[in-house]
């Protein structure tokens, strides 16, 4: 950013500042602006209590009429840095190819800068619009003076204002300094939908020609003067204390430097920003730093968790889905009466594992920490909240920290933890020089915040008709809110209910029930969170009715959702997803359009099948079609994946269509070849021979289908995977006869 | 906001344990400092500050730090400093003097990356696959780039990237 706050006269949330080359600058105050929801990932109360009061983002208009937008949440794959500065460029009315993007660092004016809940466009999406309205006003104001004219006869498109009664025109570049004089208009008026321009175009994302040359830098590729390299041995399982170590072969390492214990620390109770401790490596390049880890002799004291693992955490669950709910979340009619009297009883249970996420970046940060300032820079989810808490952590005030964003190689959830941050400082701090930590992939896998165990029982009835009359459902899983939360934990439950408790069915007699189990593992946030779970049981389960009372799954669904209604239900949770709403018509309407564009009902050759799964994340409505192909061994090949997604207005087409296509990735790889387990406390997979991402001759054909809308922005980039796994598993069953409860299916 | 990623950092002094190697990389002659045994990812992206190849697993199971050895393509994170000196390295960076490789322009018109942090791999590796066989088909194509991975799911478009390279349409 070239303009330096400083004076700006202000009405209403609108400000304007001088650029230092004398253009224009303006800002839009976010401050109770923001959608008044936590976002659906993992944010919650940690992230209300850092959430800023005053936030803005800017606007630059150059004399030269370049046009600089400052992308003010970190790019992590998911297009942001290109979707954001579109929806100012949309209002400002500049030609895209006018726009230069700068990467925010981490600051209160930005708004909450937090990449979580798929939440980036929809949260900035009016604000945005606002701010690129006001520049676009001022600009008008100021050539409506400089020609005496009145500004409502004037128009301003391509970078230009114009008076069409007699033909004048300028160009912004030429009015910035004019217009940044002005006082901008409290509420400056909206481009209309059916006007967009920018919003909505298929834009090449703006990051392509330095990343194709391997210029882009990432966290890993961070270098600043007098950096040194660290590595760090963690506790093997979780509560194991450091007893001590022997650094005698690794300091004899040519490159090595220092080798050091760090202390754990964990701030607020909240163990999204925990360091959990060990034994820190600093050498004068990556490779020493990596072969005196592996050379280090450290002795742990290790606790009760040592003694937990898979086969044990089975059995936990095992027996809390046989006991009594500890939770019913929703509890309509009288599931039971309807259970002993219903004339045709489903019941099934499925299983999901734990999941890692591994980002192909895997964690690591750098930081420079002297007596009284720290810099950071690396990849993060969750700049402002890093800030906070490397604040506290160093014992500075704020202003003295700053965090700047790297590209990131992937997020998906992990890099909504900041534990990585924090602990890069500390090594920093106690090494004296800036020390940029690489984890290896090894490091990455078993330090991991895991997508959550779970294990449903899920139980229906049908009339003679084949109308569904009963529902209950019955979760199993370590509650999120338990990990992540800290100590203003909203509600256990919170996180894990979402996508199976707000069902929008019309089934008299639903309940849906949660019972907490303890795993002595990390657990956060991974793509869509409970919905990644909760939609596989509930749509195989669908799909297990449909085959048991002989109707046709798109049939049954539809006859589920019934006439397009907006409802809700009322969970008893805080927040949205206590009171959750869906509109069945737009869900019907994926549904259909998934279906027809797949070609479903058509036959298909012996050994392939088709299935198909919807559900709904946020206000964004997703279908897929998958058509597997199943060999004579068994083997499953899934050939293609036929998507529709319903996200409100569509800003960057390639984008969204970029998403889905990553949802249908992991969800293939979900299950085909997914899973954590864990013995002794140790997780046992390691790296990706036994983590294996999906290669490419495993990725299917994936078709997307967007529905236009006129709605606002709801998010992309978790919605479409929920469908996918489920969509998967009821091909197989239809190509097959076989039935999947548990994933992954190998 | 911009993010430092080079600095005047002195270069290792030589030493016994860790002696000069001379290396060709992008046709360049270049001096680096290292312990026989290390690998050629770091030399490059520590030593000559070439960051492009990535590290991701360090076993040569994802391709991220592909590079070219005398034309073929190698997991620099398995390749030892001391095999490397005397043959021609060639990293993203030197893969075309403007970085306008037809499989660079092809990964930017049909827009391949999403956190781009495999693409360097994956274009190295598509490049060396044209290079053998400049019409693959789809399965060619998955042949040749199965060890290359993806986190966020580009293959899609990374099959239509090889293929308009390869100045066509897909051939299937």
């Amino acid at each position: 950013m070239s303009g330096s706050p400083g004076e700006w006269s202000r009405r209403g949330f609108l400000k304007v500042l001088a650029a230092a080359g004398g253009g224009l600058v303006v800002g839009y105050d976010l401050a109770g602006c923001r959608a008044p929801v936590e976002p659906a990932g993992p944010a919650g109360p940690a992230e209300q209590a850092v959430r800023a009061h005053r936030l803005d983002v800017f606007v630059e208009v150059r004399t030269d009429g370049l046009v600089t937008i400052t992308a003010p949440v970190p790019e992590i794959g998911q297009g942001v840095r290109t979707a954001l500065p579109m929806i100012v460029a949309e209002e400002l009315a500049v030609d895209w190819d006018d726009v230069r993007v700068e990467q925010a660092p981490a600051d209160e004016r930005f708004g909450a800068m937090s990449v979580g809940g798929s939440d980036s466009v929809r949260a900035y999406w009016e604000p945005l619009r606002r701010a690129g309205a006001a520049a676009r006003e001022l600009l008008i104001a100021a050539a409506a003076a400089e020609w005496g004219v009145a500004a409502g006869d004037c128009a301003a498109a391509g970078g230009w204002v114009t008076h069409p009664p007699t033909g004048r025109r300028l160009g912004y570049g030429e009015l910035a300094a004019a217009a940044a004089a002005l006082d901008p208009v409290a509420d400056p008026p909206l481009t209309p939908v059916d006007r967009f321009d920018v919003v909505g175009r298929r834009i090449r994302r703006v990051d392509l020609e330095p990343l194709v040359q391997g210029r882009a830098v990432y966290g890993i590729d961070v270098e600043v003067d007098g950096m040194r390299f660290a590595t760090v041995e963690r506790p093997p399982s979780e509560g194991a204390v450091l007893e001590g170590f022997d650094a005698g072969a690794a300091l004899a390492v040519p490159g090595v430097i220092d080798v050091f214990a760090i202390e754990p620390l964990m701030i607020d109770d909240l163990r999204y920003g925990r360091v959990r401790g060990g034994v820190a490596v600093v050498a004068d390049g990556t490779w020493p730093a990596l072969e005196g880890k592996r050379r280090l002799q450290v002795r742990w004291r290790e606790g009760d968790a040592a003694e937990d693992g898979s086969a044990r955490l089975a059995e936990r669950m095992r027996r809390a889905l046989d006991g009594p709910p500890h939770l019913v979340v929703r509890d309509e009619g009288d599931f039971d009466r309807e259970w002993a009297q219903g004339a045709r009883r489903f019941e099934a249970e499925y299983e999901l594992p734990l999941l890692a996420h591994g980002c192909l970046e895997p964690m690591g940060f750098t930081a420079d920490v002297r007596a009284d300032r720290c810099d950071a820079w690396g990849p993060t989810q969750v700049p402002l909240r890093l800030k906070r808490f490397l604040a506290a952590a160093l014992d500075l005030p704020e202003e003295a920290v700053s965090v700047t964003p790297t590209l990131e190689g992937g997020g998906f959830g992990r890099r909504l933890a900041w534990d990585y941050g924090i602990e890069a400082a500390l090594v920093s701090r106690r090494a004296g020089a800036p020390v940029k930590v690489l984890w290896t992939r090894e490091d990455d896998v078993h330090g991991d915040y895991f997508r959550a165990p779970s294990l449903h029982r899920l139980q229906a009835t049908a009339d003679a008709a084949g109308r569904v009359t009963g529902w209950s459902h019955h979760l199993v899983t370590p509650p999120l809110n338990v990990h992540i939360g800290g100590p203003e934990v909203e509600h256990p439950a919170l996180y894990d209910v979402a996508g199976g408790a707000d069902l929008p069915y019309r089934i008299p007699n639903l309940r849906f029930a949660h019972t907490p189990v303890d795993v002595a593992l990390q657990l956060g946030s991974w793509r869509s969170v409970s919905h990644s779970f909760n939609v596989f049981a509930v749509n195989s389960f669908i799909d297990e009715i449909a085959a048991g009372t002989g109707v046709d799954p798109l049939a049954l669904h539809r006859r589920l959702l019934g006439e397009p209604r907006q409802d809700g239900a009322r969970l008893g949770l805080p927040g949205r997803r206590g009171n959750p709403r869906w509109d069945t018509g737009r869900l019907r309407r994926v549904l259909d359009l998934a279906a027809e564009a797949a070609g479903w009902g058509e036959p298909l050759p012996a050994g392939r099948g088709r299935g198909i799964a919807c559900s709904q994340f946020g206000e964004t409505y997703n279908a897929s079609v998958a058509e597997v192909e199943v060999a004579a061994d068994g083997a499953v090949r899934v050939l293609r994946v036929v998507c529709a997604i319903d996200c409100g207005i569509v800003v960057n087409p390639d984008g969204v269509e970029a998403q889905v296509e990553g949802a249908v990735t992991d969800g293939v790889a979900s299950v085909l070849q997914w899973e954590i387990t864990f013995e002794k406390g140790r997780v046992r997979q390691s790296n990706f021979h036994d983590f294996p991402l999906l290669r490419i001759d495993q990725a299917p054909r994936v078709e997307v289908h967007l529905v236009p809308s006129r709605e606002a922005p709801s998010g992309t980039g978790e919605p479409p995977y929920p469908p996918v796994p489920p969509a998967i598993v009821n091909a197989i069953y239809a190509a097959t006869g076989k039935r999947h409860r548990r994933l992954p299916i190998s | 906001m911009t993010v430092p990623a080079a600095s005047n950092r002195p270069p290792v002094r030589p030493s016994p344990e860790r002696p000069p190697w001379t290396l060709s990389v992008n046709g360049r002659s270049e001096r680096v400092v290292a312990a026989p045994g290390t690998p050629l990812l770091w030399v490059l992206r520590d030593g000559l500050g070439l960051t492009g190849a990535k590290y991701g697993c360090g076993i040569g199971r994802c391709g991220a730090c592909t590079v070219h050895v005398d034309g073929r393509p190698q997991r620099s994170c398995l390749y030892p400093v001391e095999a490397a000196a005397g043959r021609e390295i060639v990293t993203i960076e030197g893969l075309s003097p403007a970085g306008d490789h037809p499989v660079q322009r092809a990964w930017v018109e049909e827009g391949v990356p999403q956190c781009g942090y495999c693409q360097a791999g994956q274009i190295m590796q598509a490049a060396a696959l044209l290079k053998d066989n400049p019409r693959p088909t789809d399965d060619e194509v998955d042949a040749a780039m199965a060890g290359n991975l993806c986190r966020c799911g580009t293959y899609q478009r990374i099959r239509r990237a090889i293929h308009r390279a390869a100045g066509g349409g897909s051939p299937g």
